[in-house]
């Protein structure tokens, strides 16, 4: 039946949709078709009609007290709950600021790095020295209480020793070559207090005579010679 | 939100001008969020439920809304969204389906009644088959008697969307009732 190709059309135009124009024309033909039409929009009509009437409802006044309610006991709960957790959060805070501090000071037992600033007075120079291989010599601190300073591996003879409790003793310092005795008295007036410390370099004493000069490198002259003129050369675009 | 909780006098916590607003939008938007809700479910009470859920976490995120001006349309979709939810959790527990309130008018004989029981059940089943972003345009046109431009701010949409949707839905919803009508099995 040739009507049924605008079956498709019928429904999109009842629906809302455009009507095309050649099923426009068609209908104005076809009496079958207009009443089709019409069957569909009427079918839509009672469909809204169903949901307009169906979704016409009201709540009932008990609905805007129920919600009061249960914002009235959430706010409640909420301030209950709130001074609790704060107060759970704090000590949890407290905790942790707690073992923190403790690790910290674990750690700092360790021995340290050349950046050690802990120095104890007093101590014996060793008399260990490697000028040889131009290691940095290790002064033992006496024990004394505990002074917070960056990790550092002491050396002792050929391998490393093991850090030492942080109650025991304090950190070792790395001392430069031959500085050892600078150092000493270094310390010695700091511990002191009454003097101004004196300046690692002796006085009159110049920085030539302590850096050695650092030896120039001979750079051989390079000898350059013009390339081979050819023709096979890549560079050169063939003339 | 508020400092303390007032007694229930009428007013919704406190007297704060944060919740007096909110008491404000919420009183102009609490039966659309409840209509739309019933579209989903077509139970009162459980439509209050979705309703009054809907009006609690509005609440709770009112102060962080970008735009008060858009708290109808807002809480429209949180009613939406908890009461599509609540419809696939029953589902889900198999709950069985009580019967569908109406306001239809009452035919004057028990044929038509029931007529138009089966009638409204066959609407309904249709809209319900629809999917969610064609139904949610199909349900608030009717509510109401919402515009395209009503419906498009609701939505967020534009209304050139809205209105391709609309007709989308209506050709669906008639090509499946059309079967029913003429008894031609459809799945």
């Amino acid at each position: 039946m040739r009507c049924d190709r605008y079956e498709q059309d019928l429904t999109a135009g009842a629906a809302g949709g455009a009507i095309t124009p050649d099923l426009e024309a068609h209908l104005e033909g076809c009496v079958s078709c207009r009443e089709r039409l019409a069957e569909k929009r009427a079918l839509l009509e009672s469909v809204d009609q169903v949901l307009r009437m169906d979704l016409d409802v009201e709540p009932s006044p008990a609905l805007r007290n129920r919600v009061i309610t249960r914002v009235a006991e959430m706010e409640r709960e909420r301030r209950r709950i709130v001074p609790g957790v704060a107060a759970a959060a704090l000590a949890a805070g407290l905790i942790i600021v707690l073992v923190a501090g403790a690790w910290a000071r674990r750690r700092s037992s360790t021995p340290l790095e050349s950046s050690a600033v802990a120095i104890s007075p007093g101590f014996p120079v060793r008399d260990a020295v490697t000028p040889e291989t131009h290691e940095p010599l290790l002064i033992p601190s006496t024990p004394r209480p505990l002074v917070a300073a960056t990790p550092l591996v002491v050396q002792t003879g050929s391998r490393p020793a093991v850090a030492r409790p942080a109650s025991v003793r304090e950190p070792e310092v790395l001392v430069p070559p031959g500085q050892e005795a600078a150092l000493q008295r270094f310390v010695a007036v700091l511990r002191d207090g009454s003097v101004p410390p004196p300046p690692l370099l002796l006085s009159g004493a110049s920085l030539e005579s302590l850096i050695a000069p650092i030896p120039l490198i001979k750079i051989p002259a390079l000898e350059t010679k013009p390339l081979a003129d050819s023709v096979d050369s890549p560079e050169r675009s063939p003339s | 939100m508020n400092e303390a909780a007032a007694p229930l006098t009428g007013r919704l916590v406190s007297d704060t001008p944060l919740d007096r607003e909110f008491e404000e939008r919420l009183t102009e938007a609490s039966t659309l969020a409840f209509r739309v809700a019933y579209g989903v479910l077509r139970q009162r009470e459980d439509a209050e439920d979705v309703a009054q859920e809907a009006a609690v976490r509005a609440y709770r995120g009112f102060t962080s809304l970008r735009n008060r001006d858009q708290f109808r349309s807002w809480l429209v979709r949180i009613a939406w969204r908890l009461a599509l939810d609540r419809r696939k959790s029953e589902r889900r527990r198999g709950v069985r389906e009580l019967k569908a309130s109406t306001t239809s008018p009452v035919p004057p004989n028990a044929e038509e009644l029931a007529a138009g029981r089966q009638t409204e059940k066959r609407v309904w089943a249709a809209v319900d088959d629809l999917p969610e972003k064609l139904r949610i345009v199909v349900v608030l046109s009717a509510i109401e008697g919402h515009g395209m431009r009503e419906v498009a701010a609701l939505l967020g949409l534009a209304e050139g969307t809205v209105k391709s949707r609309l007709h989308e839905a209506r050709r669906r919803l008639l090509e499946r009732l059309q079967c029913v009508v003429t008894g031609t099995n459809r799945t």
